[in-house]
């Protein structure tokens, strides 16, 4: 597993170094969602740290790397750390039904904000957050990382950040400010700006399956299910209440991605016994969920207006 | 029956158990902040207690000591017993952690493990998948089967049965033991005094039957008065969703009686013998430990497995038992180093469960965290 992890450091270290993403993606691939929208002002920006729009493809690259025997370890490992490192040559893309959907949830996101006042403007080139390093824990590596960020987001004169997603959310509020010397953003998620009685929930009767992030870590709990009430979502203390409702298995996913799709598996059957379908708020949590087939996933920007 | 099929079912049973209880029961919450001020202010404090610890039991006519490691633990124990005895043992995690029941046995001595689980996890030649539960991966069919196979016991599969054919079997070895070996949940550095929590009646048989009682126990059970000692017990067991628990247990020292003329003599019905023997085996390093130290304050109620999604997967290949689940791999940390906790480590999605629902509010997340961060730094 340890040359397994350094194989997979080189290549998120060599790809931060180079493009500020963690994986060899086209950058395109990362704005394209913004095309026909207009944004306003610098100060305040809309941060999507590429986090819908590469989760698919991070399930794709763990995928190739299963293929050779990644988390196996021994000498299998061996070949799969050469397998991580031609990743060097290849681009990553989503298929077009992934980067319509990623696409979709972050217009909506952006309609939502707009429908409520909010005013934002978006970096041309976002650098990616960091957080898959430091939840591995390549914290060194975070480190210097993060530091990096901060610069590009003070050169560009951002003073607010909105996100779109949790682990971005988690990474800015909780993990910069102990990284980052005089780190003074404020660092907002969308859900804040969101008046429940604003919005429409399109569809009723499903599970939340909350992110353990915004539900555990970041006290947004209660934020979402005041969002979604209006959808009379299906409760069960022991399978979406905050202290036991369980997690999709995404952060294992680049170390056992075994460990992950069990995770998932289980997961999916229990919200399954809730409702046919489970809105999510999170990326990695919209992915892991929606390849168990066991459930329909929606993501929260789907299904509010 | 699979390990996810096992556990769920002990899901099923009691964490539904257990939020009932932490409703009905309100005052728990509470103690549990009380115990765990208690237990930062030991932890921080660490060799003073010890200190404090030693000197109370040998007022209460105890013996003390103290082992740096594992194995001058067991050796300790093993002088204590000697040879050709025959020792019954309470559930005893350090002592699982430590081998002491295996170097018992190689001195010639007649051992058995007197909890259900453990004594069922002995006979199988198995390992603890629960900090509470030893057995929680063992079916009842199973457990039948180990009965009938190591002792040529006959008895259907189910738990009320494979309970009694325990009960007879031990009921002898109860009666010829020379030597009673249990844990603590807290030992009190006020005044020496030992408390013990249980359901089976097995430790309080343990404590009082044999001549000879030995605590056998980590260094962070100190707690340090005797009221924080029966606190600790009454959360455990809350947070175990087993309250009340059937039997709470004080030893402080031999047995005694003052019957006559009201001066205190020893021994009465009970021990003759009380020894405590409080194992450092990393503990104290973890103690000044900026990441580390918390684990210490972890009182074992077993709570943070079932909410755990990674050791509802995996079960004890998270952790190395008998710290398995989201606190083992904290214990594994603390009693074998980060080099051994840093692949368990590595397998957290820090769902952050078990921070929730720790009664300690333990930042279990955040510790293994830092042991992952630690493990790769050192690779």
């Amino acid at each position: 597993m340890i040359e397994w992890l350094s194989a997979l450091r080189g290549l998120l270290v060599d790809n931060l170094e180079r493009s500020y993403l963690p994986l060899p993606v086209d950058p395109g691939v990362c704005k394209r969602w913004r095309e026909g929208l207009s944004f306003g002002g610098r100060e305040r920006v809309l941060y999507t740290s590429c986090m819908y729009q590469m989760a698919p493809l991070i399930h794709r690259a763990v995928e190739l790397l299963e293929k050779y025997g990644a988390h196996r370890g021994g000498l299998r490992t061996r070949v799969a750390a050469l397998g991580a490192r031609l990743f060097g040559g290849v681009l990553l893309k989503p298929s077009e039904e992934e980067e319509r959907r990623a696409a979709a949830i972050l217009r909506s996101i952006y309609s939502l904000l707009k429908k409520h006042g909010v005013e934002f403007g978006v970096l041309e080139e976002e650098p990616y957050s960091g957080a898959l390093l430091y939840e591995l824990g390549l914290v060194d590596d975070f480190a210097e990382y993060a530091r990096k960020v901060y610069m590009r987001f003070r050169e560009e004169g951002v003073r607010e950040v909105i996100t779109v997603d949790p682990h971005t959310q988690y990474i800015l509020e909780k993990v910069y400010p102990q990284f980052v010397e005089g780190f003074d953003l404020s660092v907002r998620s969308y859900l804040d700006f969101l008046d429940p009685s604003k919005v429409k929930v399109k569809i009723s009767g499903f599970a939340i399956h909350d992110s353990c992030l915004y539900a555990r870590y970041l006290g947004r709990y209660d934020t979402v299910r005041k969002l979604l009430a209006a959808g009379r979502p299906v409760e069960d203390p022991f399978i979406t209440g905050r202290e036991t409702s369980g997690c999709c298995g995404g952060p294992a996913e680049s170390i056992m991605p075994e460990l992950t799709r069990k995770i998932a598996m289980d997961r999916a059957a229990k919200l399954s016994r809730l409702s046919h379908t489970a809105v999510v708020a999170c990326p990695i949590c919209f992915v892991n969920l929606s390849r168990t087939g066991a459930i329909e996933v929606r993501d929260m920007a789907e299904v509010l207006e | 029956m699979s390990w996810q099929e096992a556990v769920e079912r002990a899901r099923a049973h009691i964490v539904p158990r257990t939020y009932e209880v932490l409703q009905r029961f309100e005052y728990v919450r509470e103690l549990a902040k009380e115990v765990r001020k208690a237990r930062e202010e030991v932890v921080k404090n660490l060799d003073y207690y010890i200190e404090e610890a030693r000197r109370a039991v040998e007022r209460i006519g105890g013996r003390f000591y103290l082992a740096a490691t594992g194995e001058e633990a067991v050796e300790t124990v093993a002088k204590i017993v000697g040879r050709g005895k025959v020792v019954v043992m309470g559930k005893n995690n350090v002592a699982t952690e430590t081998g002491l029941r295996q170097r018992l046995e190689a001195a010639g001595n007649e051992v058995w493990e007197t909890d259900l689980g453990e004594f069922l996890i002995q006979l199988a030649g198995d390992e603890p998948s629960h900090i509470l539960a030893p057995a929680l991966h063992i079916t009842k069919e199973r457990a039948a089967e180990v009965l009938r196979q190591r002792l040529g016991i006959a008895v259907p599969p189910e738990a009320e049965a494979i309970a009694q054919r325990a009960r007879e079997f031990l009921r002898e070895k109860f009666l010829r033991a020379d030597v009673g070996i249990t844990g603590a949940n807290a030992i009190a550095a006020d005044t020496g005094a030992v408390v013990l929590v249980e359901n089976e009646g097995n430790i309080r048989l343990t404590t009082a039957l044999p001549p000879v009682h030995i605590v056998y126990d980590g260094v962070e059970k100190i707690v340090p008065k005797v009221y924080h000692a029966f606190m600790t017990a009454m959360v455990q067991s809350a947070y175990a969703g087993l309250y009340p628990p059937t039997y709470v247990n004080l030893s402080a020292g031999p047995s005694s009686t003052a019957d006559v003329e009201m001066r205190r003599v020893s021994p009465a019905q009970g021990p003759r013998e009380f020894h405590v023997v409080l194992v450092d085996n990393g503990r104290r390093k973890a103690a000044k430990d900026p990441d580390l130290w918390e684990a210490l304050l972890c009182i074992r109620c077993g709570r943070c497995h079932l909410h755990c999604p990674v050791y509802l997967t995996l079960g004890r290949e998270f952790g190395r038992p008998p710290y398995t689940g989201p606190m083992g791999v904290m214990w594994t940390a603390v009693t074998r180093g980060i080099e051994e906790a840093g692949p368990h480590a590595l397998k957290c999605v820090h769902a952050g469960n078990c921070r929730e629902v720790c009664p300690m509010s333990i930042d279990i997340p955040k510790v293994i965290h830092a042991i992952r961060a630690r493990y790769l730094r050192s690779r």
